[in-house]
C-alpha cells in the first residue's frame, strides 16, 4: 500500500552517501539515509553497516576512509546539514 | 625542479615518459624509473584479461600530487614524474610509471622506491581483476603495507 515515504523527523536529517570500489558494488554508488541530529561520521558508518550488511566488514575496516567536502576526515567529525559523505574502501594503486 | 603527476585514461607509454624525464634531466647524473604492468595471472594463478582501476573525481589526482611532491621534498632529486592509468587496462599493458632524476644515483633509486611504496598503498584507486575466475577486488598485501612503513 502506498504511503508517505518518510515520517517527519524533527531531530533527524537525511544525508547523501557515496561509495567506491567494493563498497559501491555491495551497496550501490549512492544512497540517502536518515541519521539522528548531532551524528558523527563514525555513527553514520555504524548506521550504514547495520542497514547494508554486505558492506559491513569493509566499512568496519580501519583502512576504509571517509571523505566530507573533498577532504578525508576522521570518525569524530560532526555531520552537518547538507554534507555529502563518501566512504572509500582500502585503496590500491600501482 | 619539476614535478609531473598525471592521470592517464588511455594507453600509458613508459618509453615516452622516460624520454621526457631524461630530457628534463639533461643536467643531472641519474634517472631511475619503474613501470608497473598489469599481470596476466591472478595471485591464485587464474588468467586475468583486464585490470579495472576505478578512481575518485578529485582525490585521486590530489593523491598523486601529494606523493610526487613528498618525494621531491624528501630526496635530493631534481625531477619527479608519476603517471598512473585509470579505467580498463588489458593484461600486459602498463599501469604506472614512476621516475626520478638526481645528480647522483642513490637519491634517484630511493625516490623511485618511495614513490612506488606510497602509490601501492595510498594512491586513491580501487583495482579489480576480471578474467577466468570472474571479477575480484585487489587490495595491498601486508608486505605492501610494511614496505610503506619503512619510510615513516
Amino acid at each position: 500500500m502506498a504511503r508517505a515515504p518518510h515520517a517527519p523527523q524533527s531531530a533527524g536529517r537525511r544525508v547523501k552517501i557515496g561509495f567506491y570500489g567494493r563498497l559501491a558494488q555491495a551497496i550501490g554508488p549512492k544512497v540517502e539515509v536518515d541519521i539522528p541530529a548531532h551524528s558523527r561520521v563514525g555513527d553514520v558508518r555504524r548506521i550504514l553497516a547495520e542497514k547494508f550488511p554486505g558492506g559491513a566488514a569493509t566499512l568496519a575496516s580501519g583502512r576504509s576512509k571517509a571523505c566530507v567536502g573533498g577532504a578525508i576526515v576522521g570518525d569524530e567529525q560532526m555531520v552537518s546539514e547538507g554534507d555529502e559523505i563518501e566512504f572509500l574502501p582500502p585503496v590500491s594503486g600501482g | 625542479m619539476s614535478i609531473v603527476a598525471r592521470l592517464e585514461g588511455k594507453r600509458l607509454r613508459p618509453d615516452l615518459e622516460l624520454a621526457a624525464l631524461v630530457a628534463e634531466a639533461a643536467g643531472d647524473g641519474a634517472v631511475v624509473s619503474f613501470t608497473g604492468i598489469a599481470r596476466p595471472r591472478s595471485s591464485g594463478g587464474e588468467a586475468v584479461d583486464v585490470l579495472v582501476l576505478e578512481h575518485h573525481p578529485t582525490l585521486t589526482q590530489k593523491s598523486l600530487e601529494d606523493i610526487a611532491g613528498a618525494a621531491a621534498e624528501r630526496f635530493d632529486v631534481t625531477h619527479v614524474r608519476v603517471v598512473h592509468r585509470f579505467g580498463e587496462v588489458p593484461a600486459g599493458q602498463p599501469i604506472v610509471f614512476a621516475g626520478a632524476a638526481s645528480p647522483h644515483r642513490r637519491s634517484a633509486f630511493d625516490a623511485a622506491d618511495y614513490l612506488m611504496d606510497r602509490l601501492k598503498t595510498e594512491a586513491i584507486f580501487w583495482k579489480r581483476e576480471t578474467g577466468e575466475a570472474g571479477s575480484r577486488w585487489i587490495e595491498p598485501t601486508e608486505t605492501d603495507y610494511s614496505d610503506r612503513e619503512r619510510w615513516d
